[in-house]
């Protein structure tokens, strides 16, 4: 069941800019929607438009079966009973970490004998016991962050935003605070869309991520979907790195790519020959190897479900815990990104074989 | 209540016998209906200090009326009385200026109540009213001080011309016509007698220190930022009397007389307490005030300073209201041509 | 799902109110401030091409304005003034600012004090100062010249172009101080340190870095100076007139004695208008968006130019300058508030309090004037923040569809100087039906209109500091909008309401070039009364009335600057 359905909802700023444009998510009950893209795809815009604070100049956002937004008619966000975190965390500097935490609590009609249980409740679920009488002044960045958390937990909201909520924390405590609004959202249950632009901290947090550009959907998937499977050539090329190349399908599976490559796919068959598309090889799905490789250059070896090809490292980049080459294919005009493993190690000028699971090269939009 | 009753009937006597333009010191009526006005608004070119003393010595005489002063020069007095007129205002009751072809002015624009003070049939002759429509309440003659510390009693000028004399340049200070009143009657006073504007530009040659009011080159003279002014007698007297080093010279081509009029104005909104107002301003204690600080004036009950020449020994300039009114925009003019401003 | 479960009932209503609310809150907005600004604008372009009488437009007003040599005069001794005060600041500024922000002179806090005290000194009362200081025969000043040297004429005569404009400027330079300051503190250190790596002398560095990027800054504060003498009433007043000259704001007042020229006051004042329009467009250019804002200087990141033995020079330097403007002035105010009678001299029996009694508790005029002026000033700072804030709060939010008109015309009037509104104002209210000539309200409606700005700009800044996610947050939770604004908003943007509300009320209490055209018997204003008493000579009330008015002034900005911390107008 759909907690929040947005339904074609576009949003105009200024003449002819869509901010959002026709864009529809289920965003279902419990649990945690990334709205993951680059600044600019809208992501920010369709937060506002579910808080309320903006207005939709098409389509309608409803909460089960009550209608929250539609043109003209706009729920103001104080009567939607959600919470939100801000990426600057908005925490009041004239007001107590405890009187921060309670605010909502007031608006909510919760019982003021229940507001000390409540406040410790929340504050346990943050780890921010003992700070109840602070201001936010003698906080630091992070502390910040855990109070306007509690804030927004406390009041129990149907729905929770995140807007960009880790973006001001510096690099270390980010990761930690992935991990720790994923534990919290686990204990709470509450159905959360979170905004970011960081595809690993939409991996780790989320249930399901709904990968925006240019103002609408490209996809929305659980993390495994949208990384293994990405549907267009944005969402490929957005999560995670990839060998992105155009080509023309020329029989069921086999595409024909710039440059001379043909590469045998797995979901081909959805198209019919001579149909542009793009196909997407991960670097760590490409297998490279010393030694000549078998079969013919750029023609399937065994027509059944691997491609291999001869080729020459011409860069080898040493990171760590793996390694990085680029390998051109022998015969064509085209490169690959492989990632392989640290040792052995291969050197640039030596000449290899590459292969490459047909399951793993995905068609894309 | 037979007493308002006969209230009635007086007021109604009143009237009548108001006709004669003779309201009679301490009218009841009047009076009475003074004291629910309960203040009288006095537009006033006097010298701020004396005009504030006369207002306070109408006020601590605690008749239920007390008057409110609004200080100026007579050429703003004008200015403003006309300007609210036009606005269709009536915040002035009593109006008093040094230029007396306002009153020439207001007196074409029917802007002026018919009322002659207490006793007026007494004032001495010189002082006229005008159809009972304004009344001379003091005057002075219009002359060259020098400050005593800076110029010996020979070097003091004996003449108007003698100003023009290169020694006193930058020594100079004149008030403006477009501001006072006293300066606008002295000068077109002057200008037949020196013949015309010659004078003037010659006295531009000695750079004088131009101030806005009459008031000022007495202090300036006192001061010995200029050594030589023109003013009204008056205006050095009241300095000179404080202690100031100043010295009075009555220059021999004679010195314009300046008549400064009073009036109530027709729309005046405390008609009642400006009758009882102008009747303090022409009584004794009135009059004795403006005599005491050197001025002249039509009450003859007065007692004069000591010190005081008597009018009739000074070659006086009569001036006439129909000569300032004709030639007030061309003095303002030539004046602004002459000196620049 | 329970807790967003409200009903549908209110839904409708709050769409209703959110349609509705929305132009009628702009269109009253916009319809008080076209009252404001446009209207009194429009009347006067009108007036200057009407006949007094009659139907039709003519030109006759022009021709009377500008036909005469004696009115043109005028305008070419305003351009020599305005361009002479301008230079004349930024001489004095510049390098003022450049010594407190950027080197190592001792005594940069007492600078800066005494150059804010400067700031808030209305030159109209230093003008009365020089005139005791400086007047060519009697002035103290002089005096003393003539006693050490044995000379026979004057120093410096204050009566003269040059006396108007060094007094005038002794008041402008803090504009320029404070806005080359400001640029000078924000210049990032690695721009000059990268010049010195090149291979730039310190001196280089200055000639080829420091000034060029301070430059517009400093340009900026010579057209703010430039602007502030050309509208000025007071000092020319006191200065050229008796120096038999006038300038351009002078001239349009004696257009207005009888009988009064109205409309050729109103042709005469276009070019006012038009090189203040040009001269504001030319600085918000050059200085981008910070526009006439009293920008609080941050501590530069560059180390402090050592100036070894010249900065004593330095400090020297600018003490001398404010004691020219504060030390000798304010002493000479001081003296004569207390002397008995001006031609007595020095001595402890010439010292009295009788003054101060007198325009106290004496002098109707003064009495009323300062009664009407603090409630105007009172009046005015608050409907003037009142507005502005929910202007600049509409508009930084974005709450309307055409803000910015607002924001622009609630600006706009900084382009229309004093006089020239007034004459606006007078032409529109001193006849029925709105007939407000002859009250404290048409200069109530003069004040209001021209601090427009400041109270904007202040409001403005003021709620720049407040993040909007800080409402929305109370939003989310459940504040409506103005539950918000009380909770968060306005916590948070009191102590900036409150210094917009002082950056009004401290002009207020001084504005003469405005009032000196409206004000009647019935409303006067300090100012105008202090004026009208130094033409009658009466420098020891003068004296008296000014040092009521600057010990005010000054007492509120230390108190701000105790309670609103150290930003309120910190030069």
């Amino acid at each position: 069941m759909a907690a929040v359905r947005l339904q074609a909802l576009t949003k105009r700023f200024g003449e002819d800019v869509a901010a959002v444009h026709d864009l529809t998510i289920d965003i279902r009950h419990g649990e945690l929607l990334s709205l993951l893209g680059p600044s600019g795809c809208g992501k920010t815009t369709t937060l506002r438009l579910i808080a309320g604070f903006l207005a939709p100049d098409a389509g309608e956002i409803w909460l089960g079966d009550r209608r929250l937004s539609a043109p003209h008619e706009t729920v103001p966000p104080e009567r939607r009973g959600m919470s939100m975190l801000f990426q600057s965390y908005a925490v009041w500097p004239h007001k107590t970490v405890a009187e921060n935490v309670t605010y909502g609590l007031k608006f909510r009609s919760v019982p003021r004998v229940d507001w000390p249980r409540r406040l410790r409740d929340a504050l346990a679920l943050v780890r921010l016991e003992g700070f109840a009488d602070r201001y936010p002044g003698e906080l630091s960045g992070g502390q910040q962050q855990r109070v306007a958390l509690a804030r927004a937990l406390i009041v129990e909201p149907a729905i929770l935003l995140l807007d960009e909520p880790l973006s001001n924390l510096d690099a270390h405590l980010r990761e930690e605070m992935r991990f720790e609004i994923r534990r919290v959202h686990e204990a709470s249950q509450i159905t959360t869309v979170y905004v970011t632009h960081d595809q690993a901290e939409a991996m780790v947090t989320s249930d399901r991520i709904a990968v925006m550009n240019a103002g609408g959907v490209e996809q929305v998937g659980t993390p495994a979907e949208v990384y293994e499977r990405p549907a267009t050539a944005f969402v490929a090329g957005f999560i995670g790195r990839t060998n992105l190349f155009k080509g023309r399908i020329v029989a069921d599976g086999r595409v024909a790519c710039e440059g001379g490559l043909v590469l045998l796919t797995a979901t081909a068959g959805e198209h019919t020959p001579g149909d542009a598309v793009a196909v997407s090889v991960r670097p760590h799905m490409v297998t490279v190897s010393s030694g000549a490789a078998t079969g013919a250059p750029g023609e399937p070896a065994d027509g059944a479900a691997l491609n291999v090809f001869a080729g020459t490292v011409t860069r080898a980049s040493y990171f760590g815990d793996a390694m990085d080459y680029l390998v051109a294919i022998t015969g064509t005009q085209s490169t690959l990104r492989a990632t392989g493993v640290p040792e052995p190690r291969l050197a640039v000028g030596q000449s290899v074989g590459v292969r490459i699971a047909a399951r793993h090269c995905i068609l894309v939009r | 209540m037979t007493q308002q009753r006969l209230r009635g009937i007086l007021v109604g006597l009143a009237f009548v016998l108001g006709l004669a333009a003779r309201a009679e010191a301490a009218d009841p009526a009047v009076m009475e209906a003074a004291k629910k006005e309960g203040k009288v608004i006095w537009y006033s070119s006097l010298g701020l200090s004396l005009a504030q003393k006369v207002c306070d010595a109408f006020n601590k005489k605690a008749l239920g009326v007390t008057c409110e002063l609004a200080r100026d020069g007579s050429q703003r007095i004008f200015q403003k009385v006309m300007q609210e007129a036009g606005a269709g205002l009536a915040i002035a009751d009593v109006v008093h200026t040094s230029d007396i072809s306002h009153f020439l002015d207001f007196q074409q624009k029917n802007m002026l109540m018919r009322y002659l003070p207490a006793g007026a049939d007494k004032f001495r002759s010189d002082f006229r009213d005008r159809d009972g429509l304004y009344t001379v309440l003091r005057g002075t003659p219009y002359v060259i001080a020098y400050n005593t510390q800076k110029v010996s009693k020979a070097d003091a000028p004996k003449r108007w011309k003698d100003l023009t004399d290169p020694r006193w340049k930058g020594k100079l200070v004149h008030a403006h016509p477009g501001y006072s009143g006293v300066v606008m009657t002295g000068m077109t006073g002057l200008l037949p007698v020196l013949g015309g504007w010659d004078y003037y530009a010659a006295l531009t040659k000695n750079d004088p220190l131009v101030v806005q009011s009459a008031e000022d080159p007495p202090m300036k003279v006192a001061g010995g930022e200029a050594w030589l002014g023109v003013a009204g007698e008056y205006n050095f007297y009241r300095v000179a009397k404080k202690g100031d080093p100043i010295a009075i010279v009555f220059p021999e081509e004679g010195v314009p007389f300046v008549s400064s009029a009073n009036a109530i104005l027709a729309k005046a909104p405390h008609p009642n307490a400006a009758k009882v107002f102008t009747d303090f301003l022409f009584d004794k204690d009135g009059q004795q005030i403006l005599a005491d600080d050197g001025l002249y004036v039509p009450n003859e009950a007065v007692t004069y300073p000591k010190d005081k020449r008597p009018l009739k020994e000074l070659k006086l300039i009569k001036v006439e209201p129909e000569e300032m009114q004709k030639r007030d925009d061309e003095i303002k003019k030539k004046f602004r041509e002459l000196f620049g401003v | 799902m329970s807790s967003a479960a409200t009903g549908t009932a209110s839904r409708g209503g709050t769409a209703r109110e959110r349609l509705d609310a929305a132009p009628a809150v702009w269109l009253l907005s916009a319809a008080i401030l076209a009252v404001l600004v446009v209207a009194p604008l429009a009347i006067l372009l009108v007036t200057a091409v009407r006949a007094p009488e009659g139907p039709g437009f003519t030109v006759a007003n022009f021709l009377e304005a500008f036909g005469q040599a004696i009115y043109r005069g005028p305008v070419g001794n305003s351009l020599v003034y305005a361009i002479s005060v301008g230079v004349l600041s930024v001489v004095l500024g510049a390098p003022m600012a450049w010594l407190v922000t950027r080197t190592d002179m001792p005594g940069k806090a007492v600078v800066r004090t005494f150059t804010t005290a400067a700031f808030v000194t209305p030159s109209f009362l230093g003008a009365t100062a020089y005139v005791i200081l400086a007047g060519p025969n009697a002035g103290l000043i002089n005096v003393l010249y003539r006693a050490v040297t044995g000379a026979e004429g004057a120093l410096f005569n204050i009566f003269s172009m040059a006396g108007l404009i060094y007094v005038t400027s002794l008041y402008t330079f803090p504009v320029v101080f404070i806005l080359t300051s400001a640029a000078l503190s924000a210049t990032p250190a690695d721009l000059e340190e990268a010049a010195r790596i090149a291979g730039a002398g310190r001196l280089a560095v200055m000639r080829t870095i420091t000034l060029p990027l301070a430059l517009p800054a400093i340009f900026g504060g010579f057209i703010l100076a430039f602007l502030e003498a050309l509208v000025l009433f007071g000092a020319p007043a006191m200065l050229a007139i008796p120096a038999r000259f006038h300038v351009m704001t002078t001239q349009v007042w004696a257009f207005f004695q009888y009988p009064p020229q109205v409309e050729v006051a109103a042709a005469y004042a276009m070019p006012l208008l038009l090189i203040a329009v040009g001269l504001l467009w030319a600085q918000r250019r050059l200085m981008g968006r910070r526009g006439y804002t009293t920008v609080g200087g941050r501590a530069s990141a560059a180390p402090p130019v050592r100036l070894g033995p010249w900065r004593w020079a330095g400090l020297a330097a600018c003490v001398g300058v404010l004691l020219l403007s504060i030390g000798l002035p304010y002493f000479a105010l001081l003296r004569a508030a207390l002397a008995k009678a001006w031609g007595l001299g020095w001595s402890w029996q010439n010292l009295t309090l009788r003054n101060f009694h007198y325009v106290l508790f004496e002098f109707d005029p003064t009495r009323s004037a300062i009664v009407n002026t603090l409630e105007l000033a009172t009046v005015t700072a608050t409907l003037a923040v009142f507005l502005m804030g929910a202007i600049a709060y509409v508009a930084q939010r974005r709450l309307l569809r055409g803000a910015r008109v607002l924001a622009f015309l609630a600006t706009a009037p900084l382009a229309i100087p004093g006089i020239v509104l007034s004459i606006g104002l007078f032409k529109a209210y001193s006849r029925p039906p709105l007939l407000l000539y002859g009250t404290i309200w048409i200069i109530f409606v003069a004040y209001l209109t021209k601090y427009l700005p400041i109270a904007y700009t202040a409001c403005h800044a003021a709620l720049q500091t407040v993040h909007v996610d800080l409402e929305d947050a109370a939003r989310v939770l459940g504040a409506n909008r103005l539950v918000a604004f009380k909770d968060v908003t306005v916590p948070l943007f009191g102590a900036g309401l409150i210094s917009a509300w002082l950056l009004v009320f401290l002009p207020s209490l001084r504005e003469l070039s405005s009032s000196i055209l409206l004000f009647t018997t019935r409303s006067r204003v300090v100012s105008v009364v202090i004026y009208t008493l130094y033409e009658e000579g009466l420098w020891e009330a003068v004296s008296a009335l000014g040092i009521l008015l600057l010990g005010l002034t000054l007492l509120l900005v230390a108190v701000a600057q105790r309670f609103l911390g150290r930003r309120f107008l910190q030069i």
